[in-house]
């Protein structure tokens, strides 16, 4: 895998922040709620199986829930490669943002 | 709330299988919870609605993902089918003939069945309404069990109970001369019904009030077919008909009652034609006893028949019970039959028309479903045998990615184009044999009967029971086999299973020879009904009914007159010849106990009736003109009177028979006055001449046409009124075994029809495996093995397979040919001729069928077997 798309990114560090809570609709909610835009579970259930097929993520079953119909969740980690892409995203994108001025307020 | 917060199971299931990934479990939990959450923020109905706009939306990549792919492949399982299917040609043709012999058998089948079934459902209340049947003396020898009742029941249960809505009564007007103008017909289906008779049955009149129509005296109603016979393109209604001498009004115009009713009619006449002649009412509408007329009763709705049922002895002791005691000395219970089991299940006396038998349509069933599985089974054999030449093909499949289910769903679908094939030919071969198929079973089952949608659904049915049931088993073996090994060729194949393959023989074989003994059974009782020795001599008897009341009374002339030509043996006058009419009456024979009333069968005759049955007297003397008593004084008994009514020395028994007291002069030998089915009971004769309607005529063997041109030329000087008509004596004591002779030609055929589709199925085995051992057999041959030896190795496997197959079926077959053998009270022993030469049938056939490739294979020559590769 060369490279992540944003969103991709974003559900990668999204999982990391649920920690042992990550799946498709926590990472959804979550998403949802620090973005303020509505994530619809198709949006995120692509990319998703996307990464875990690249080996970026890894899922694993979970306990069940009644609330679930008895049905576990699928809990997805981030891998070793995972990581490795991540901290190269972090690198290029630090390195890309260093220059950036934090506050620049049109007009002012 | 609770409870309610989880999706509709359909839906679940359906997003189950649309899902287009292995994994399931998490992503239906996870839509769970989704609507769960969905249902507590919004509502069950926006839940619900969301959890249907999911579904949707998986739609378009479900049908990219699974049937565009299933599609392709589809067509490779086609083409793949396809190529086998024209690559072994014998094949192919042994397995679709097979299945189409089978399956046109089954259509056939079920189109006689789907008949039989449909007697008298067309009537709209059918299934309110009964027949009141008649049972005289319950138990006893002397019982008797009638269809018919007596006539004053009708109007006398239709006034008493409530729950009887309507009633009818028939009378059988029987053969009579119609006449209008120039035509002059004979008709048989004649009726005297009571005006009720279309508030009750579904008998829609093209003219005319059937309300009205048969309200009065004389007034009648025809059928179509009638009205066209006699009137062409006038119309009928309110013409005048001439029924015997009789004049008719014509009130309506009926439908032709449709083929599938119990009982036929063309002409039904108002009851009260009958019923107002002064001396008919007194002899028949006011006496309990004289039971002449088919009642039928319309329940209310809402009654059941058992409930009137119950409550009819106590209806039959308050008024009919002193008379039928008084009059035919015997005890009278009637029983209440549904419409619809009239066909099928009563056999009674005196049935108002011949009616089928609920037996033979569970044979015909049976055999069908017997025929059927045998073709399923050449399939099965045939497909696992070869299952070895696939074996290549499904483990490159597998290895290409194909799962097991895949496999089966090819094999199976292989197996239903075959059966779309033999489908196909099935209704070509109905089209050739339904003429035939009607000859058999005496139905008129046409082209356009085969477009109901009842059939239309036993079609598909049958295409899938063919199908599955022969395709599931080789999908199952073929779909087995272990890729690796087959393709590295360290496989160690066994084709199939061969012992089920061998079981599947054996019962195709068992079935066979099953229907083989049944057949020489059913044809050996014939035989014996045939040439049983009947008691009287049924050959060369001419009858002629007498129409003309003037015959009778100079029957003494005309029986001399007769006499003159020296071909013409004896003659005599008779209520009916044996297999025909035999009345049955109460008499009272004076003992040393006193009176003691008897009902027994009668006949009543004149001087010569023995002597022109060629009946033997056994004591006593036959009736004789030179004793002037004998005309109103004597009778004559039958073996079986002797031994029923416990009578030990009977010659000169006083009898008395209303007003007529008489003596017994002779015992005739038993003689057989109905089917064999029954056995001889009672029996009185008695000179009687005004009520006989035959003429009994013995004429030589020799020069019969003469013979007969003499007795017309005779016939019409005394009756010039009626066309002459005659029959002989044995051809109607024949036709009481029609039912059987049908059996034994159905047996026959459809044994063959078993067999020939057997026998299609091993020649297909043992081609296979000749082809199979065709390197074997060369290096045998090498060695230095005879075509004899390795004949009777190719032979020897399927011959045991036949002979155990024997001693299946022989069992089988006694058991259920002993059960049928039970029907007739004079039957054949059960002869083990039949079963071995069933046994030598089969083997003979089946060894015919091996030899070919068997010696085909052995002639081979081993230079050109071995060079193979």
């Amino acid at each position: 895998m060369k490279n992540l798309t944003r969103k991709e990114e974003l559900i990668m560090l999204a999982i990391l922040n649920l920690k042992k809570e990550a799946y498709l609709i926590s990472i959804a909610d979550h998403l949802s709620k620090i973005t303020g835009m509505k994530m619809s579970l198709t949006s995120v259930h692509l990319p998703l199986n996307r990464l875990e097929k690249n080996g970026m993520i890894s899922g694993k079953l979970g306990e069940a829930t009644a609330v679930r119909g008895g049905r576990r969740k699928k809990i997805y980690d981030i891998t070793r490669a995972g990581f490795a892409m991540l901290d190269e995203h972090k690198r290029i994108s630090d390195l890309l943002w260093k220059n950036y001025p934090t506050f620049l307020a049109p007009g002012e | 709330m609770a409870g309610q917060e989880h999706p509709i199971k359909i839906l679940e299931i359906l997003l189950k299988h649309i899902i287009p990934f292995c994994d399931h479990e998490h992503l239906l939990g996870d839509f769970e919870e989704m609507y769960t959450r969905i249902a507590r923020d919004r509502g069950n109905t926006m839940a619900l609605f969301w959890y249907i706009f999911q579904i949707l939306k998986l739609f378009p990549s479900y049908f990219k993902n699974y049937c565009a792919w299933s599609l392709n492949m589809l067509k490779n399982y086609m083409k793949i089918a396809l190529r086998n299917l024209k690559k072994y040609k014998a094949y192919s043709l042994i397995n679709i003939t097979g299945l189409a012999i089978g399956m046109a058998c089954c259509i056939l089948i079920i189109q006689y069945v789907q008949d039989e079934l449909s007697y008298d459902l067309y009537h709209e209340k059918a299934d309110r309404i009964y027949r009141l049947v008649d049972a005289l003396d319950m138990s006893g020898p002397t019982s008797r069990y009638l269809a018919l009742s007596s006539a004053p029941f009708a109007p006398a249960l239709k006034n008493e109970f409530p729950e009887v809505e309507d009633a009818v009564r028939f009378f059988l007007g029987r053969r009579r001369m119609v006449t209008y103008g120039e035509n002059k017909y004979y008709e048989e289906g004649i009726i005297f019904a009571d005006a009720s008779l279309f508030r009750i049955f579904t008998f829609p009149l093209i003219e005319g009030d059937p309300e009205t129509a048969l309200e009065a005296p004389h007034t009648i109603v025809i059928s179509e077919r009638v009205a066209l016979k006699y009137f062409g393109n006038e119309n009928p209604m309110n013409k005048i008909m001439k029924i015997n001498n009789d004049d008719y009004l014509i009130t309506g115009i009926l439908r032709d009652i449709p083929r599938n009713s119990h009982f036929l009619a063309d002409i039904f006449a108002s009851m009260k034609t009958l019923e107002q002649i002064p001396t008919v009412q007194e002899r028949f509408f006011q006496n309990w006893a004289r039971h002449e007329f088919y009642t039928y009763l319309l329940l209310k709705e809402g009654y059941s028949a058992s409930g009137l049922q119950s409550k009819l002895p106590e209806f039959i002791e308050k008024h009919a019970a002193q008379q039928i005691k008084t009059i035919l000395g015997s005890t009278l219970s009637s029983t209440l039959q549904p419409l619809n089991s009239i066909h099928l299940r009563s056999h009674l006396q005196h049935e108002i028309g011949p009616n089928g038998d609920i037996k033979y349509v569970t044979i015909f069933s049976v055999i069908a479903v017997f025929i059927l599985l045998i073709a399923c089974i050449n399939f099965m054999n045939l497909a696992t045998a070869r299952s070895i030449n696939r074996s290549k093909e499904v483990s490159l499949r597998k290895v290409v990615g194909a799962n097991r289910h895949q496999i089966i769903r090819q094999f199976m679908g292989e197996s239903f184009i075959y059966t779309f094939f033999a489908l196909f030919f099935a209704f070509l071969f109905v089209r050739l044999a339904l003429p035939l198929f009607n000859s058999l079973t005496g139905k008129e089952i046409g082209v356009q009967d085969l477009g109901n949608v009842i059939f239309l659904g036993a079609v598909v049915f049958i295409l899938f029971f063919v199908g599955l049931l022969s395709g599931s088993y080789p999908a199952f073996i073929l779909s087995q086999h272990q890729p690796a090994n087959v393709l590295k060729g360290t496989a160690n194949i066994k084709s199939g299973r061969s012992l089920l393959r061998k079981g599947l023989v054996v019962l195709q074989f068992g079935i066979s020879i099953f229907l083989i003994i049944a057949t020489g059974t059913v044809l050996n009782q014939l035989d014996f009904l045939r040439n049983r020795k009947l008691g009287f001599d049924k050959d060369h008897v001419v009858v002629v009914t007498i129409r003309e009341n003037a015959i009778r009374k100079n029957s003494e002339a005309i029986k001399a007159d007769l006499k003159q030509n020296p071909h013409i043996l004896n003659a005599a006058i008779t209520i009916g010849v044996p297999g025909g009419v035999v009345a049955g009456d109460a008499i009272q024979m004076v003992t040393e106990e006193g009176k003691k009333t008897v009902t027994v069968r009668m006949i009543y005759a004149d001087h010569d009736y023995i002597k022109t049955m060629g009946m033997e007297i056994v004591k006593g003397r036959d009736f004789s003109r030179e004793m002037s008593t004998d005309e109103n004084e004597a009778f004559i008994i039958n073996e079986a009177a002797i031994r029923g009514l416990g009578l030990e020395n009977p010659l000169g028994t006083q009898v008395e028979w209303g007003d007529k007291k008489g003596t017994i002069i002779g015992v005739v030998k038993d003689f057989q006055f109905q089917s064999l089915k029954n056995e001889i009971t009672p029996l009185f004769i008695q000179i009687w001449p005004v009520n006989t309607f035959v003429f009994a005529i013995r004429i030589s063997p020799d020069n019969i046409p003469d013979t007969l041109a003499y007795i017309e030329k005779k016939w019409k000087e005394l009756d010039p009124a009626h066309p002459f008509e005659f029959s002989f004596m044995d051809e109607s004591f024949d036709r009481l075994y029609k039912n059987e002779e049908k059996l034994g030609q159905i047996f026959s055929t459809f044994s063959f029809l078993a067999i020939f589709i057997a026998c299609l199925g091993l020649f297909g085995l043992a081609l296979f495996m000749a082809e199979q051992r065709t390197k074997e057999i060369g290096i045998r041959k090498i060695l230095g093995a005879s075509v004899g030896r390795i004949f009777v190795l190719l032979a020897k496997e399927f011959v045991y397979l036949v002979l155990i197959a024997n001693v299946v079926a022989w069992p089988l077959a006694y058991f259920l040919m002993r059960g049928w053998l039970q029907n007739f009270a004079y039957r054949v022993n059960m002869e083990s001729w039949i079963y071995i030469l069933s046994a030598v049938i089969a083997f003979v056939i089946a060894f015919i069928t091996i030899s070919f490739q068997a010696l085909k294979a052995a002639l081979a020559d081993p230079v050109k077997s071995l060079r193979y590769e």
